[in-house]
């Protein structure tokens, strides 16, 4: 429903139309009506219900919180069960009396008041190194919640939750809780609800948690600091392979792609970015020792990468660049960990250097081709932040690195020639 | 099924769930075996739960070569600490197992946090939650006071703070 404002405007507007011959008298009604029927964003009513439930439960929260001696633990359990009860029971009366931003608004505020149960009670009895865990069962009561009512906000909620949970679980008093292995059951749950409640939000919390779930899985696994450069290799292939297929999902419409795409992108950009500062002229053969799991999940990124390029390269045009950018791409990332062992610090600095600066102007390119927004702004980012490493960090004196910025800026606008005439020979070619 | 019916059985399991953890720790609290600790409160923060009162006992830091019983552990693992009382009444360290005991002795069960030279244990029993003024109150008594933490332990080896003593006067948590 639009709000009724919009409506009263979109009336006069219409009856003025109608005056100066715009628009047909006959087609008034159906105009309104089509409008009436359309979904619009979040109401006004809605978002004041959410933001007052929010307060609510950061009241609850704080009156946990404070410890107040003069009500006894008990008492002041009572107390939470019975508002969380109340929350609940007016949620079923709003959504009776399909008042449903009031009924999300109080279901919200009763999940809300399930955790501050749950930390009550890990306060009454001192509760300390196993708290992550209450987070998690406060996680799957709001999740709970959401399927039940189909909404959105307390799905958000609930994707907020188990991303708390999954990083207090790392960077909590027990690290490596084995629990942590759970988030990947909670988070497919999590995406199905998300996918059937079209909550685009609570996707990009997902596959934002995730994302980080993965690297701390890798730290957990390679905590050594000789194994950094392998690890952020492992990961940027892993990412590129996301980037890839969500790709090939995005262009099937698939719920959540774009979010994927994006996020697993940034994933990308940052990794690899990262792997050049290990790049020193201190490298020892040897001193990566990454291992055979290392080598299986590479090698799994590798076949997953060629896979996703081989299947855009049978549907796109061109198709040999399709092909080789991908796997140029992981073939740098996997070596990259022992590119300066092979060739010496500054030349890896200068050949992996060359190739992030390829793929941030490919990525230009193609985002300007396609209309690609995020694509433009990552291949923006990139090319920005290497040419700052390049200038600050890398070839020691700044004579190198001028000769760099002038080679590949000749390089650049050589290409940009090639392409100006290029276009102009196709423009030549439409008109005739 | 109508939403309402779903949200009750929720709502119900919420409770359940709330309701067990209390009624189970109170058991603990109120039926497990009693032994005192020596303590050393540490800065009180606030956290997610409100005020607190970080604890240190004799038994959070241990060099298992100085203890009978298993020599090395990992981190994240399990361990059982077997406590026997001092002519003071505190209880001490005296071995380390990967595996409950199956000596009639009283034990504690931790989680291996650090395993360097001497290991970082955590018991369950390391925050003193309490209101902003009793949190820094402890704190300020430790200089002058004698403070020892009472614990109530399963037969499992979980343990439970009970409440705290301070110069023998025994201040005990109460649920209601």
């Amino acid at each position: 429903m639009r709000p009724p404002l919009y409506l009263r405007t979109l009336k006069d507007d219409l009856d003025r139309w109608i005056r100066d011959g715009l628009v047909l008298p006959d087609n008034r009604e159906a105009i309104l009506a089509s409008v009436q029927s359309q979904k619009s964003g979040p109401s006004a009513v809605g978002i004041l219900a959410m933001l007052g439930a929010i307060f609510m439960a950061l009241a609850g929260l704080s009156f946990m919180a404070a410890n107040w001696g003069a009500i006894s633990k008990l008492w002041r359990l009572g107390f939470v069960l019975a508002m969380m009860w109340g929350a609940f029971g007016v949620a079923m009366f709003a959504l009776k009396q399909k008042t449903v931003a009031f009924a999300h608004a109080f279901a919200l505020l009763g999940a809300a008041l399930f955790g501050i149960g749950i930390m009550l009670v890990a306060q009454t009895f001192n509760i300390s190194a196993h708290y992550p865990n209450g987070i998690l069962i406060w996680s799957i009561g709001a999740l709970g919640v959401a399927l039940v009512m189909q909404s959105r906000p307390i799905l958000l909620f609930a994707s907020m939750l188990s991303a708390l949970w999954m990083l207090v679980s790392y960077w909590g008093p027990l690290p490596g809780n084995p629990l942590m292995l759970a988030y990947m059951p909670l988070f497919a749950t999590l995406w199905l609800i998300a996918r059937k409640t079209q909550a685009i939000e609570s996707v990009h919390v997902i596959v934002l948690s995730t994302l980080v779930l993965a690297i701390n899985l890798m730290i957990l696994y390679y905590p050594d600091d000789q194994n950094a450069p392998a690890v952020g290799a492992l990961y940027g292939v892993m990412a590129l392979a996301l980037v890839l297929w969500a790709g090939i999902g995005r262009g099937r419409a698939v719920f959540g792609a774009e979010a994927l795409q994006m996020w697993s992108g940034s994933a990308l950009l940052v990794s690899s970015f990262l792997i050049q500062f290990s790049f020193t002229d201190t490298a020892t053969e040897g001193s990566i020792t990454p291992g055979l799991l290392w080598s299986i999940l590479a090698g799994s990124g590798f076949i997953l990468t060629l896979g996703a390029a081989i299947k855009i390269s049978h549907s796109q045009r061109p198709k040999l660049r399709s092909l080789i950018v991908p796997v140029l791409a992981a073939t740098t990332l996997l070596t990259a960990p022992w590119l300066d062992m092979m060739i010496g610090s500054v030349m890896a600095h200068m050949v992996y250097g060359a190739i992030f600066f390829s793929g941030a102007v490919l990525a230009i390119l193609q985002g300007v081709q396609n209309h690609h927004k995020a694509l433009l702004w990552t291949g923006g980012i990139a090319f920005a932040a290497e040419a700052l490493y390049a200038y600050f960090e890398t070839f020691k004196d700044l004579l190198s690195t001028s000769l760099f910025f002038f080679l590949g800026g000749a390089l650049l606008l050589a290409m940009a020639l090639i392409a100006m005439r290029f276009n102009k020979r196709l423009k030549a070619g439409g008109g005739a | 099924m109508k939403p309402a019916f779903w949200i009750f059985l929720i709502a119900a399991a919420m409770s359940a769930f709330l309701l067990y953890m209390v009624v189970h720790h109170e058991n603990l609290r109120h039926d497990g075996q009693e032994i005192i600790l020596d303590m050393e409160p540490i800065d009180p923060r606030s956290l997610f739960r409100g005020h607190y009162v970080r604890i240190q006992t004799p038994l959070s830091q241990l060099d298992p070569e100085k203890l009978q019983g298993d020599d090395t552990f990992k981190k994240g693992q399990l361990i059982y600490v077997t406590i026997e009382p001092d002519q003071n009444g505190s209880w001490n360290a005296v071995s380390l197992s990967h595996h409950r005991p199956t000596s009639p002795q009283t034990f504690i069960k931790g989680r291996v946090k650090r395993a360097h030279s001497r290991l970082r244990i955590l018991y369950n029993i390391e925050s003193y939650f309490a209101d902003q003024k009793t949190a820094k109150g402890l704190e300020e008594q430790l200089a002058d006071h004698q403070m020892r933490l009472i614990i109530a332990l399963s037969k499992d080896g979980n343990a439970v703070i009970k409440g705290i003593q301070i110069d023998g006067e025994r201040q005990m948590d109460r649920l209601w």
